[in-house]
Formats: structure tokens, C-alpha cells, sequence
């Protein structure tokens, strides 16, 4: 292994006990990469079409990055992929930790689990080996006992890495995630619940094998560059300035293009929770399961979410594997856990102003108990939110929540109602699937407050504000996320310092040209979804990815690690393959893409009469038909055309028992 | 195995990044990393947890991106 990956992956099938190695061609990397990219080949290659989600011929893979391990830095996210059982269709959720290198040092670029046992079990993966082995006294543990157990059981000398479920993914709960380092957790597209049918509580990754890129001095010489851009960390305005500028941004006319360096500077300070009060006041966190503004979670309400208030807690800085920033902290807490990882800006909004929920102790506790119980802590605050409308429009009352008095703010409901949703307790088990299955089974017009696109839950982010994010909640291969792109993005990525044939947006703007369905704003949002998978395939932080394109050297560490040779648009051409590639295994499991567009109240139709973002609306049906004619796809429907599909049919090759 | 004068990593602060690459690299897990922080520096640092068991591979050293390790004599 002298090009940065294995060149092989592991397939276990947990319905029969067989574990077989498969070699893959170099081709397979340099047509998609490894990490997402190698993921979405198998999983389009090997799922059935009418696979159930939950059911045994669903593979869950765990992919690591083709730059994790070489040198380079913001390379430590690794990918689980899977047909998710929340939007039916392609799934994915990335997380940080130390685990990404461990999948590599056992010698392999990725995991795919197929099959499902009838017991618990967990898998052991050690150096070109593994072993089943059974769960049943960890079934029913939270996520960090399970870590803690299994750590200390197989650990030789190396540290062992362990990727688990707590018990929202036993339940199946389809809001519910995979953990790692005792409280990370990649938590969207409901891949939990996928886990949790396969009765698989944990994979611990024992391997001591080393990961050599093609040039380590190369990729040493290109980090030391990088990390000057990285640690250059200047004195920054306190925590309450920062919704001060919020409303500033708020009230002027016109914006500046963002430099990503000011963010890294907010998030080496205070990691996402920079952006609390400052997203409220300028519009971009949606309150009130979006049907309120920021006056009604004005800077009165959210002091108590000041992110000063996250870094006076903070024992210490926390760094995913190979980051030079350290945007997670581990926070002293007071009450049931001493401890937890210092709660992300969505967490904090998600169970904050969507639900005008104002006790920051409470945000602190349930932020603990969802990654310990692996609940996605984005859908849980959406559902918390939906189901608070619903009970404020008589749709559901007192008999159906087992008493609880849901109304806006009321923080001992909300917690309660969270604690319901782990165990599938009462009105929980209602809760546990998401707004979107809640509302299905509710009825009476209730999917009018369910806020979600294909099924999962709206991130933090309003496209009433910056009409780029629901773009990608709407027109992605997989639907309401947050992390791929947003004019903002496109602005802090700055490809156009690589790719000189893309838009350089202009300094300055009048805020009003950013619902403007435009051809440049189509061809930044394209340009976005290619980098980021560009960016998953490497197994990059997307923190890093805001420095800019100028400052984070990834074509040239890609180059330096395998020993290709390629140029920025090649490898933009690979991210649009694996766009393809996604969107064709949503296409073959009978998505409708148009199905993933969410509701009129998203776009502001109608437009809100007051707050941050009064009187505006986004023209979402352009937006999307410009977008995916990006791709080559049909504008009108979100199809791929026939002759662009990549060609993923190859038989799997080389397949030897270990 | 004889320990004496075989080199351990000794760790430059100013250097380093607090990035953890050498955490995962030790094939034995002998590098921990700091629990706490300071106020003015708040990053938890890699430091050389068990010295007994590190078995003097310099392979922390030489995966450094920062070249803040350097293989010294104990
Ligand atoms: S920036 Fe934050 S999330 Fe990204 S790799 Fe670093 S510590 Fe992890
Ligand atoms: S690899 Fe180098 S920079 Fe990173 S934590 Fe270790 S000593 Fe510090
Ligand atoms: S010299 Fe080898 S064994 Fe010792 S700390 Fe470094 S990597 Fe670990």
C-alpha cells in the first residue's frame, strides 16, 4: 500500500457468518474515489432494488477517506453508507473521532455489512481479519458504556477504535445514528436503525497496519503549509458581540462575501456554538419550527446560549484525528453526567429556539443523553418542534402525550418527551420515526407542520436567509443536509482560486441578488455538491474546506498521496460521477427526487410578515431545474440521463474467505 | 528489551498542532493526551504516557506533519 489506500474492502454477511476480503481495481479509486465515493460504487452495485432498509440485503458500509492517514490534515471523517430506512433512499452520515485511521490500519478502505443476525453481535476487525462475536450483554447499554467495554476487551497494546449504536438504533429508531469516541455520532439518514436491525450493537477496529502515501514529504510539505492558514488564531470579540453583529448583518441592505478564515477564527474559539446568537439574529436559524423569527427568540431568550457560556465550561479542546483546529470541546456539566462533548450549534438550536426552548442546562443533558443513546440530535429537536405544533393546533392533546403539556419553551416537556422518543415509551414510539412518520400516523393535516425534506429533518440553516442551503435540502442524492453547500459555502470554498472557468462571486452585494435563480448561482451550487464529494471521498473536514481552495491544498495532497497526476477539474469530474452515481441508486430504488422538496413554508410561501427574514421567498422550482441540469440530469425531473450513468454493474472481483 | 539510552519522543510544544496523527500512529498506544487545557491555551497536547511501553519505533516522529517530535535519548 504506497498510494494512500488499501485497494481492499471487507464484506461480512451476518445472516450466514461469511467474511470474504475483495481486492479493487485502481480504476474504482480513480473514478470515485474512496470513503463516500467507493461506497456509493459497492452499494449501487451489490443492493437489490427493492431492498428493505431494515431488512437483510441493505449493506451498511464504514469507508474511510483516500487521504485519511497520509500525512494531510482535516482528513479524519470517516462515511457510513447504507439505503436509509428515514427517505428510502441513498444515505449517508460522516463523523469525526479517531476512528477513520483504525479502518485503515486494519487494512482495509472500507466495511460492508450485509445480512442480519438473530442475536446481537458485534465484529471484531483486526489486520486483514475478522471475527463475529456475541453481544448479548451489551445490548442495552448507551453508546459510551458499550465504547468503554469493548475498548478494554480487546485491546492488545494498540488502542482499539469502536463505532457503536446505543439503544435509539436497537429501537430502530429511524432518527438514529453510529457513535465513536464517546459521544460523536454520525447521526443523519437513520443508518442507526439500519444497524440496529442487522442486531449489530458494534465494530471494533483492532489493527496496527501502517498507511503509506506515495510522497509522505510531499504531504508533509504541503500540511506545514496548510497549517499556517490553520493556526492563525487573532483575538476575537467576546461571546455576546457576536449576536450584536448578527443584527448588524441583519439590518444592512448589502453583504460581503464570507471569508472562511473568520470562520475558522470563530471556530477555533468557540468550535459551531460561535454561531448561536448570531445566526438567530440575522435570519439563518429557523425558531419556532420555522414559523417564528428572531423576535420571538430575541437576544433576551437566547443569552442563555451566549457561546461564551460553552467555553467557560470547556475542560479542553477536542480535535478529530489530524485537525490543527479542535472545534469540539469536552464540557464539565452539572446533574446526572459530569461530562459531555460541548453540544454542536445545531444540537443547541435544534432543541433551543425551534422549540424556544431558553435552558441551556437542558441542552447540556440532552445533548449527553442523545449521543449515548445515538439519536440524531437535529431530527429529535425537529420531531420535538413538529410535535409541539401539533399539540399548540389541537391535533394531538393531553391523552395522547401522556400528560405532558407540550407548549413552546416548556423545558421539563421537551426533556421528557426526548426521554420517551429513546425508549419508544408512550407518545415516543409515535416520535422515534421522525415528523415526517409521525404525521403520516397522526393525520389531520398534521404533515403541514412536519419540516423536513424526504423524510428527514431541516438542519439550522434557513434558505429564507441564504437560499443555497435548501437547494441541496431539496435537490441532493441525500436530502436535508446541511453540509454540502450554500451560497455562503460556495463563497468560503473558493474554487474559482483552482478552477478558473468557475464564478468568482462579487465582494460586495445587495442581499436581494441572492434569490436571483441565476445561471452562476446553479453552477456554484453544482460546484459545491462535486467538491464535497470530492471532499468525502478523501475524508476531509468540511471546516477545512472553508479556509478556501487556495489554502487547503486537497488536489495537491490527492496527487501527492496516490501518485496520480490529475488537475482540479478532473477531480471536480470525479464529484460529479459520484453525484451521478448516488443519484442513479436513488433512480434504481424508486426515489422520485421531486418527492424530496419540502414544504412551502421552507421557501417562504407565504413570505413571513416580520423578522430577520420578512418578506422573502425563494424560488426553489428554478433553483432545482438549473441545478440539476448541472449534472446532465433532466431539469423537470431529477433523472439522470441514460447515457451518463456511470457504469457500476461490474461483477465483484476477487473475492477470498478470511 | 534493554532501555537504556533508546530514544523516546520528546514533544515541542510551539510546534505542535494538538492534532493526535502520533496518538494513532503509536503501534502501542503509549501517547496520551492532555485532559485539560489552559485558559490561555486550551488544547489537549499529546505527552508520552507510559515510557515503558513505547518501544522506540520513531514512527510518532516521523509522521509529524510539524516535525514537533523528536526522537531524543530518555
Ligand atoms: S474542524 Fe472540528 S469537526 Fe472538523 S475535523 Fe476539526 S475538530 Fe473535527
Ligand atoms: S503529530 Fe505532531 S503536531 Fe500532531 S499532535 Fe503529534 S506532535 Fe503534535
Ligand atoms: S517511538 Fe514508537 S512506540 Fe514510542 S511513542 Fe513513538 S510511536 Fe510510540
Amino acid at each position: 500500500m504506497d498510494k494512500g489506500y488499501t485497494g481492499k474492502i471487507l464484506n461480512v454477511n451476518l445472516s450466514t457468518g461469511d467474511i470474504s476480503e475483495e481486492s479493487i481495481p485502481d480504476g474504482v479509486y480513480e473514478r470515485f474515489l474512496a470513503g463516500m465515493g467507493l461506497g456509493a460504487y459497492i452499494l449501487h452495485r451489490d443492493i437489490p432494488a427493492n431492498a428493505d432498509p431494515l431488512g437483510p440485503e441493505n449493506i451498511l458500509g464504514f469507508v474511510a477517506g483516500i487521504l485519511t492517514g497520509t500525512g494531510s490534515l482535516f482528513t479524519g471523517r470517516w462515511t457510513v453508507v447504507g439505503k436509509s430506512p428515514l427517505t428510502g433512499g441513498w444515505g449517508d452520515a460522516n463523523c469525526g473521532g479517531m476512528l477513520a485511521p483504525a479502518i485503515k490500519r486494519c487494512g482495509y478502505d472500507g466495511i460492508f455489512i450485509k445480512g442480519c443476525s438473530d442475536t446481537p453481535v458485534y465484529l471484531e476487525i483486526k489486520n486483514g481479519k475478522a471475527a463475529i462475536h456475541a453481544a448479548d450483554d451489551l445490548w442495552g447499554k448507551d453508546a459510551v458504556e458499550t465504547e468503554v467495554i469493548l475498548t478494554e476487551r480487546c485491546r492488545k497494546k494498540k488502542i482499539p477504535r469502536v463505532a457503536c449504536i446505543g439503544p435509539a438504533g436497537e429501537n430502530r429508531s429511524l432518527i438514529s445514528g453510529i457513535c465513536t469516541d464517546k459521544g460523536r455520532i454520525a447521526a443523519r439518514s437513520g443508518l442507526g436503525a439500519v444497524m440496529g436491525a442487522k442486531k449489530l450493537k458494534a465494530l471494533v477496529f483492532t489493527g496496527t497496519r501502517k498507511i503509506t502515501p506515495q510522497d509522505r514529504e510531499e504531504m508533509h510539505r504541503l500540511s506545514r503549509k496548510c497549517n499556517r492558514w490553520a493556526s492563525l488564531q487573532i483575538p476575537f470579540v467576546s461571546g455576546s458581540m457576536m449576536g450584536k453583529i448578527g443584527a448588524l448583518m441583519r439590518m444592512l441592505p448589502t453583504q460581503m462575501a464570507m471569508d472562511g478564515m473568520l470562520f475558522k477564527i470563530m471556530l477555533g474559539k468557540w468550535g459551531t456554538t460561535s454561531m448561536n446568537q448570531m445566526s438567530v439574529e440575522m435570519g439563518d436559524s429557523p425558531i419556532k419550527n420555522w414559523k417564528g423569527t428572531n423576535k420571538d427568540f430575541d437576544a433576551n431568550r437566547s443569552r442563555t446560549v451566549d457561546p461564551d457560556i460553552f467555553r467557560q465550561c470547556e475542560i479542553v479542546k477536542y480535535h478529530c484525528y489530524s485537525c490543527p483546529i479542535g472545534c469540539g470541546g469536552i464540557c464539565a456539566t452539572s446533574g446526572k453526567f459530569s461530562e459531555t462533548h460541548k453540544p454542536e450549534y445545531e444540537t443547541v438550536l435544534a432543541l433551543g429556539g425551534l422549540c424556544l426552548n431558553e435552558d441551556a442546562d437542558s441542552i447540556f443533558y440532552l445533548n449527553e443523553l442523545l449521543n449515548r443513546a445515538g439519536m440524531d440530535s437535529i431530527s429529535a429537536g425537529g420531531t420535538v418542534a413538529f410535535a409541539i405544533e401539533c399539540f399548540e393546533k389541537g391535533l394531538i392533546t393531553k391523552d395522547d402525550t401522556d400528560g405532558l403539556e407540550l407548549s413552546w419553551g416548556n423545558t421539563d416537556a421537551i426533556v421528557a418527551l426526548i426521554e420517551k422518543m429513546i425508549r419508544r415509551d408512550g407518545i415516543g414510539d409515535l416520535l422515534a420515526d421522525g415528523s415526517k412518520a409521525a404525521a403520516r400516523k397522526i393525520g389531520k393535516g398534521a404533515q403541514h407542520y412536519a419540516i423536513h425534506a424526504g423524510g428527514q429533518e431541516l438542519p439550522m440553516h434557513d434558505g429564507r436567509c441564504d437560499p443555497g442551503y435548501v437547494v441541496h435540502y431539496a435537490a441532493e442524492p441525500s436530502p436535508g443536509k446541511h453540509t454540502v453547500g450554500a451560497q455562503m459555502y460556495y463563497e468560503m470554498y473558493r474554487l474559482w482560486k483552482k478552477i478558473k472557468s468557475l464564478p468568482k462571486p462579487d465582494m460586495v452585494y445587495f442581499k436581494g441578488r441572492k434569490y436571483v435563480a441565476d445561471e452562476a448561482k446553479a453552477i456554484s451550487s453544482a460546484a459545491c455538491s462535486k467538491y464535497m464529494n470530492v471532499l468525502n471521498g478523501t475524508g476531509t473536514c468540511i471546516f477545512g474546506a472553508f479556509l478556501g481552495a487556495d489554502r487547503l491544498p486537497l488536489f495537491d495532497w490527492i496527487n501527492a498521496a496516490t501518485g496520480w497526476k490529475k488537475t482540479p477539474e478532473e477531480y471536480l469530474a470525479i464529484g460529479d460521477a459520484v453525484q451521478t452515481l448516488r443519484q442513479s441508486f436513488n433512480i434504481k430504488h424508486g426515489i422520485d427526487p421531486r418527492q424530496n422538496i419540502p414544504g412551502p413554508r421552507v421557501t417562504g410561501q407565504p413570505a413571513l410578515s416580520t423578522g430577520a427574514n420578512k418578506g422573502r421567498s425563494v424560488d426553489l422550482e428554478t433553483m432545482i431545474r438549473d441545478y440539476w441540469q448541472q449534472f446532465g440530469w433532466d431539469p423537470s425531473n431529477g433523472h439522470p440521463r441514460p447515457d451518463i450513468l456511470p457504469l457500476t454493474v461490474d461483477s465483484p472481483t476477487d473475492r477470498t474467505q478470511v | 528489551m534493554n532501555k537504556e539510552n533508546r530514544p523516546i519522543p520528546a514533544f515541542i510544544r510551539k510546534k505542535c498542532m494538538a492534532c493526535k496523527i502520533c496518538v494513532d500512529d503509536c503501534p502501542v498506544s503509549c501517547i496520551g493526551v492532555e485532559a485539560s487545557g489552559t485558559a490561555k491555551d486550551p488544547h489537549g497536547y499529546p505527552f508520552l504516557e507510559d515510557e515503558a511501553q513505547c518501544i522506540h519505533c520513531g514512527q510518532c516522529a516521523e509522521n509529524c506533519p510539524v516535525a514537533a517530535i523528536q526522537m531524543a535519548a530518555a
